[in-house]
């Protein structure tokens, strides 16, 4: 039988510790970095590594140059957020520079404005690569909710910030992407997830209610799936904060994940389950009696209607499974 | 929430005032959407479940998204669905990149039938009474006066949220954000309340449970960006408080099965009780920050201590019982989280990046383990158990802690072509659990390339396995469950409750496969093409009971077509098929239990298969200077799920469940026209009808006699048909 790989050898406890450690260490350290002082300003890009034929390019640093070709790009722009910041009350030398703080200097556009080498454009399938146009956004925007982006599954899978955003025009009521419609942006890649969403139990995603940054996000959530918090659970105690308890009898699987048993993007079966009880409850329970017992057909009105399989199954009497707080609800009836 | 309104709004205005004195005024834009639509619906609760439009009748459309702004000062307003139950409304004023302030509302609904029905009054409360005269029995065909006694119930739930927050730059590196909600969830849903002696002959009534919520929720950060390292505090508070802590109930059944259980019952009948969700709190402290380095190398790492408990005053074992007789009176039930994350990644040449993370997180509860010597549904005549019986259980406090590392590189082999190569390890520890240890090794890899201008494909694959450290072990739950006086009474080979065969499978080990491929090819500049497929096989190898495997397969095409520039569509179709296999053992504890509960001759296995189409079509078209805008969408779902059975010698052979189906046809026309610069009119007709068979509750009538240990409560059809046309103007700004 092959080995299992671990990283816990001989000594594993104390590789853990170090993790550990080293975890706190990163944080002291940018602790000191921002106490130190540092002057905010944006981290600029550098325009010359980027496109080496404006190197010795000059900032133009005035919107009107722009807006007598760009014009309508620029009326729509100002509705933005950006176009607002930028223009109205800009945070630092960089949002000074208005077209020019994405774009880059673009003296040499203004003067041979049909020499491509001469403008960077951020389009999707620009010259630019995907990590290049990336770095113009997190000149500002490595921060927050962006945070944890370098180095997450969509950064590393090549995800550019523009599939998902389009900055030069207020498309969606917020966080500008590409369409008025948030999980438009997340179906153009997660398709399995978008017919979910047509079962006829689901989240009110559909609806608009909510969207996938309700739970998601995208940026780099340091959660598994790329969830907002730490683990499924927290998540979802989010809005159902009534099932968080602690309990005094816990059901380990509904603690630990509430994906054991739930299918949060959408199922054809009650309270989004993966499986109706009781197959659902029998992928893990057979003890004597009829918690082993087998459950078909036969068990429908017109035969041996059964409490197990009608109704709510095994829900009709081991109500509470998310866990009981009563003392004599350990087998979830109270 | 009417206070904090009134305050929130207020606050805002005072904010909106003071600026507009001294900047001079830019604007109003915006949109105002105006009008109405009529609905023509057959009684059904599903149509719209979230949405809150009413079955048959008329509606107001009310949608605002609003900016006033002058100099650096702004005000917004957004409003959606103002004449629905999910309506919602924002203001948020400030000053552009410096600070801002909102309030909020925000509505929720969810129906979840219209026409349930229950013999009890008092539904929607905390107390359920029967109505006088109510005949009870031993089963619904001796409730000669159910039928007559039952009233109509819609389950369904409202929430209704209010928030505000403020977000303010300090200086030009710090900012500031605070927010507070707090929410309001009413209504009623279903809950079973069981009575029996015998856990297999108890006797359920679907109860109305009340749902009376109010949750607030704080949040709040302090954030310094400077220009190559950030750092983020971070508090989150919420409160959870419910107004109903428990549901009582008049036992409809009169049981007599057991020798001590409720015999002779008494006159008046019995109540039994539930407690519904305890009021609970949740704090979480988070410190996050990462530093930028040279060669795009970023360090990041987030550490969170995060605690959840509450401390419920305990209700006695039973109705007939006092707390005296519990081993303590409050729940003293605590979480604490731990959460620790790293991340390092890179991209020391342009063709290559490098990720690798850690991540540690751990629940540890600290509740007490205790001895309970309960009574089981209330049992009248019961007091606390035997500590040598089955009904003296040990409360267990289970908490877990993962740790993970996972690595990743990417190299662009070719001109635009990166090769991903992906390894991950998580170990799960676990108390109270069969296995005390498993460690998941997963391996990944990812071919991406838009090497050919007009064809961008990704193909990837992942192996994983899941493996105990040690062998399962259901005593390790057994054990820790029962009295110790009570394993003593048992043989040695009979101390089990759950068959030892059985593998759990959020913790049995696996093989998972995953692999999949997608192109999109743009043949024409009108034209994409896309085309995904992707598997997730699983293989329980070493489980004899439960689930044994489970094979997910999805296929997707994606066309969008622009012939010119006034008509855009797009379709779409995937399919999903679902199939997984599950072995069960039907057995008894007599005459031996250990020898019954491994005889192989009892199991049964049932082969569960979901197949789930979805198309959608889309269609928008632009005329006259797209002073004309007519577009459509389509969209058509259908499930089936069938699940077949097989069964050893020892069984009755068993016949297979009818199919699972639900259809969903949905087809909306809008057409917009610009009257002016600033109006727009628009007509819009939506149709939609859904089926679904569910052998489950079809044919179940709330308060049937259909079974006869169970009063059931649900009683909607999900089945609609439902017209709906709308007319409205929109005003633009």
């Amino acid at each position: 039988m092959k080995k299992q790989l671990s990283f816990e050898p001989k000594g594993g406890a104390q590789l853990l510790r170090i993790f550990q450690w080293a975890v706190l260490f990163v944080l002291v350290i940018g602790l000191f970095v921002a106490v130190k002082g540092i002057e905010a300003k944006a981290r600029a890009v550098d325009w010359s590594e980027m496109q080496p034929s404006v190197a010795d390019a000059e900032y133009v640093g005035v919107v009107e140059k722009c807006s007598e070709c760009h014009e309508d790009y620029i009326k729509a722009f100002k509705k933005t957020v950006h176009g607002k910041v930028f223009l109205k009350n800009p945070q630092n030398n960089l949002q000074e520079q208005y077209c020019e703080a994405c774009h880059g200097p673009l003296g040499k556009h203004v003067e041979r404005p049909r020499k491509e080498e001469f403008r960077i454009s951020l389009k999707k399938n620009g010259p630019l690569s995907q990590q290049q146009k990336n770095s113009v956004c997190l000149q500002c925007h490595e921060k927050g909710m962006q945070m944890h982006w370098r180095g997450s599954p969509h950064e590393m899978s090549d995800v550019a910030c523009s599939d998902c955003h389009y900055l030069s025009e207020r498309k969606s009521k917020k966080a500008l992407l590409i369409h008025e419609d948030p999980k438009m942006a997340c179906t153009q890649c997660h398709k399995q997830e978008r017919a979910k969403l047509m079962r006829s139990n689901h989240m009110p995603l559909r609806e608009g209610k909510i969207d996938c940054t309700t739970c998601h996000n995208a940026h780099g959530g340091p959660g598994p799936a790329l969830l907002q918090t730490a683990s499924i659970n927290e998540t979802c105690y989010t809005c159902h904060a009534e099932k968080r308890g602690p309990m005094l009898w816990e059901h380990p699987p509904a603690r630990e994940n509430c994906a054991n048993c739930h299918d949060p993007h959408g199922t054809n079966f009650p309270k989004l389950l993966k499986a109706k009880p009781p197959h659902l409850c029998q992928s893990c329970h057979s003890a004597i009696f009829h918690v082993g017992g087998q459950y078909s057909g036969n068990d429908l009105p017109g035969g041996n209607a059964s409490k197990r399989l009608l109704g709510k199954g095994c829900i009709n009497c081991h109500s509470q499974v998310h866990g009981s707080n009563h003392p004599s609800g350990a087998r979830f009836q109270r | 929430m009417k206070k904090l309104l009134f305050t929130g709004l207020v606050v805002l205005a005072a904010a909106w005032v003071v600026p507009a004195r001294s900047v001079a005024k830019e604007g109003l834009q915006g949109t105002i959407t105006l009008g109405g639509a009529g609905v023509k619906l057959n009684d059904s609760y599903k149509y719209a479940e979230y949405d809150g439009i009413p079955e048959d009748g008329f509606y107001v459309i009310g949608a605002a998204d609003l900016n006033y702004n002058r100099g650096s000062y702004f005000l917004d307003f957004q409003a959606e669905d103002l004449g629905l139950d999910n309506r919602e409304l924002r203001i948020e004023s400030g000053r552009y990149g410096k600070y801002k302030m909102f309030l909020g509302f925000n509505q929720f609904i969810k129906r979840e039938s219209n026409a349930s029905k229950t013999p009890f009054n008092g539904a929607g409360g905390g107390t359920l009474t029967l109505p006088t005269g109510f005949v009870e029995g031993a089963n619904t065909t001796d409730m000669t006066t159910l039928a007559a006694s039952l009233k109509g119930i819609n389950l369904q739930q409202k929430r209704k949220r209010a928030n505000t927050g403020l977000s303010y730059t300090l200086g030009s590196a710090t900012e500031l954000n605070v927010s507070f909600q707090r929410e309001y969830k009413k209504g009623t849903k279903s809950l079973g309340g069981v009575v029996g002696f015998h856990g297999g002959q108890g006797a359920s009534t679907i109860l109305p449970q009340p749902v009376d919520y109010v949750t607030d929720e704080l949040n709040a950060s302090f954030s310094y960006n400077g220009e190559r390292s950030n750092v983020q505090l971070g508090y989150f508070l919420s409160l959870f408080n419910n107004q109903e802590e428990t549901l009582t109930w008049q036992a409809p059944f009169d049981v007599s099965l057991g020798p001590v259980y409720q015999s002779p019952l008494p006159s008046n009948g019995f109540s039994a009780m539930h407690v519904l969700p305890p009021d609970n709190e949740h704090h979480r402290f988070s410190l996050s920050g990462g530093v930028n380095f040279p060669k795009n190398t970023r360090v990041s790492a987030i550490a969170e201590l995060g605690k959840m408990e509450q401390n419920e005053t305990l209700v006695p074992y039973s109705t007939s019982t006092t707390t005296a007789l519990l081993p303590r009176t409050t729940a003293e039930a605590e979480i604490d989280t731990t959460r620790l994350g790293l991340k390092v990644s890179s991209r020391p040449i342009r063709k290559l990046a490098l990720a690798g993370g850690y991540t540690y997180y751990r629940t540890e509860n600290k509740t007490p383990r205790e001895l309970f010597r309960y009574v089981k549904t209330d049992n009248i005549n019961g007091t606390q158990a035997a500590v040598d019986s089955d009904y003296a259980l040990y409360s267990l406090p289970y908490d877990y802690t993962q740790n993970k590392i996972d690595l990743d590189a990417s190299y662009y082999v070719f001109r635009a072509t990166s090769l991903k190569l992906g390894y991950d390890i998580e170990t799960m520890d676990r108390d109270y659990r069969e296995i005390k240890k498993t460690k998941e090794n997963t391996y990944s890899t990812r071919l991406r390339s838009g090497y050919f201008s007009k064809v961008q494909a990704n193909l990837d694959f992942s192996y994983s396995e899941r493996k105990a450290d040690d062998k399962y072990n259901p005593s390790l739950v057994y054990d820790a469950h029962f009295s110790e006086d009570f394993i003593a009474t048992q043989a040695t080979d009979a101390r089990f409750r759950n068959n030892a065969d059985m593998r759990k499978y959020d913790i049995a080990d696996r093989n998972r496969t995953k692999y999949g491929a997608n192109v999109t090819t743009f043949p024409h500049y009108t034209t994409s093409v896309a085309l995904f497929y992707s598997v997730r096989g699983d293989d329980y190898k070493n489980s004899t009971l439960g689930i044994q495997d489970q094979d997910i397969q999805s296929y997707t095409v994606d066309v969008a077509f622009s012939p010119i520039d006034i008509v855009s569509m797009s379709l779409y179709y995937t399919r999903d098929d679902n199939e997984w296999k599950q072995v069960g053992r039907s057995f008894v504890s007599f005459p031996d239990v250990a020898v019954e509960a491994a005889d192989t001759d009892s199991n049964w296995s049932a082969n569960h298969e979901d197949i789930n189409e979805t198309i959608g079509l889309s269609f928008i078209l632009n005329l006259m200077e797209d002073r004309l805008q007519i577009s459509s969408n389509f969209t058509y779902s259908k499930s089936n799920t069938a699940i077949s059975f097989g069964a050893g010698p020892n069984l009755t052979p068993p016949t297979n469940l009818p199919d699972l189906k639900t259809e969903l046809h949905s087809v909306d026309l809008t057409g917009k026209y610009r009257l002016t610069e600033k109006f727009l009119v628009g007509l819009g007709y939506e149709y939609e009808r859904y089926t679904s068979d569910d052998w489950q509750t079809d044919g179940v009538a709330p308060g049937s006699t259909t079974l006869a240990d169970v009063i059931t409560l649900f009683g909607s059809t999900a089945n609609y048909e439902a017209h709906l046309a709308m007319f409205f103007v929109t005003m633009e700004l």
